[in-house]
């Protein structure tokens, strides 16, 4: 085994709650509002459905092979070779999705906080600390998660009941106005719901109790939906849709509306907070889960030698990926199909063959016997 | 900067490679090198904005409608 650090279910269910909600709670309104409208809060709960599906999915198939992470069964699934490929498809969607975040991070922070710092500061220090939350193991960044989650908690929670003076919920009305079909289009896209459920499938293996798999993820959907769901409400609320969706970071410009009795003010930091802690935690668990992916793929004996060289990838491609923060904006707001694909698709396609080969292995048995 | 990038890519193999060779992990070491000299390249290519073929630019040309 490559990771002797064992994760409880809660802590699980926490690392996936986390890593939904950091990168969803500034891009996601943005572009629900511009395509649903008032009813954008419907998109995440939608959304939140949807990712029961995948982690279903995987959750089977991590009972089917017990001790066994995503890219180790590939391999026994569906042979050595096309086993790795998978794997090393995995690791690059991962990297990709790392690099993405990097760049969401650092171009946040630039654009409300820090415009004349240049951008390798914030990437260069962001992997650094991810580098050395990954060398350190799976349960430390699950513990560490565990005290980050009451942080991001409590802001939130703040942020939403100071607010409530401001909001006009007539804003929201009139509701279920937008076109079903184009309601669940919308709430395909947010890339929250469907890389991150696939992880179940990976952590599974380093459980105490992995039967409890699917209701710690769901439970850490359900209430990443509810959560983001609210903050929607909150900020259309606040601004109504029109604004909303020419706002680049819809959650932080309503948060600094916010002014009580004119000497509670400035809560966008507590934002910058859950923004900066929880993308560390998320970048920290995917370049783990790329670096254990690699390692697995290749066979070693552990997985700390890749981790480094795998950062340097990230940095780089976070510089190159994209030319500015509209380009980013862009990108993220449509499908991706092979997200689709690897998160929903390859997984069943596995335990499609899982089933196959256990109905099939299963006969041949009857059958010895019955000879 | 451009020293200080070598500087940090060379500092990595000087963290990580000391240890494998003293465990004798040649498997380790051989995967680590290999991944670190594309990891070199794609970083001093991006720093001197030289145009690799990047799968992140093919992932985005499909995007764009």
């Amino acid at each position: 085994m490559l990771e002797k650090g064992k994760i409880t279910p809660r802590q699980t269910g926490e690392l996936l709650f986390i890593t939904m909600l950091a990168s969803a709670v500034l891009f996601v309104p943005n572009f629900t509002a511009d395509k649903v409208a008032q009813d954008a809060w419907l998109v995440l709960l939608l959304g939140a459905l949807f990712g029961l599906i995948p982690l279903f999915i995987v959750y089977r198939l991590g009972l089917h092979h017990p001790e066994k992470t995503l890219f180790q069964y590939a391999e026994t699934v569906l042979g050595k070779w096309p086993g790795k490929l998978l794997t090393l498809t995995y690791v690059w969607s991962y990297l990709r999705l790392t690099a993405v975040i990097i760049r969401e991070f650092s171009e946040f922070l630039i654009t409300s906080f820090m415009p004349n710092t240049p951008l390798s500061v914030f990437v260069i220090s962001l992997a650094f600390m991810a580098v050395w939350a990954v060398l350190a193991g799976l349960e430390v960044i699950a513990r560490m998660n565990e005290f980050i989650i009451l942080l991001v908690g409590t802001a939130l929670v703040i942020v939403m009941l100071l607010s409530l003076s401001n909001w006009d919920l007539h804003l929201l009305l009139p509701p279920f106005q937008a076109n079903p079909l184009t309601l669940l289009k919308t709430a395909v896209i947010p890339d929250v719901w469907k890389a991150e459920t696939v992880t179940v499938g990976i952590l599974m293996p380093f459980m105490t109790r992995p039967k409890k798999a699917f209701v710690s993820g769901a439970a850490a959907a359900c209430f990443a939906g509810v959560l983001l769901a609210i903050g929607i409400i909150a900020a259309t609320a606040v601004f109504s849709h029109h604004l909303l969706a020419t706002l680049q970071f819809p959650i932080y410009n309503f948060v600094r509306t916010i002014n009580v009795g004119k000497f509670l003010s400035r809560f966008e930091v507590l934002v910058m907070v859950v923004w900066v802690t929880g993308i560390f935690i998320k970048t920290s668990l995917f370049l783990y889960l790329s670096s254990l992916g690699l390692a697995q793929a290749a066979g070693l004996r552990e997985y700390r030698p890749v981790v480094m060289p795998l950062a340097v990838i990230c940095m780089a491609w976070a510089f190159g990926v994209y030319h500015n923060i509209i380009e980013l904006t862009r990108a993220i707001d449509r499908p991706q199909f092979y997200i689709i694909a690897l998160s929903l698709l390859a997984p069943l396609l596995l335990l499609l063959v899982t089933l196959v080969r256990e109905k099939t292995a299963g006969r041949r048995q009857a059958g010895d016997k019955n000879n | 900067m451009f020293v200080l990038l070598i500087l940090g890519l060379l500092g990595i193999v000087f963290f990580e490679a000391p240890r494998l060779i003293y465990k004798r992990y040649w498997k380790e070491l051989a995967v680590f090198l290999l991944l670190w000299v594309l990891a070199s390249l794609i970083a001093v290519s991006e720093f001197l904005e030289i145009q690799l073929p990047n799968p992140l630019a093919a992932s985005l040309l499909k995007l764009k409608r």
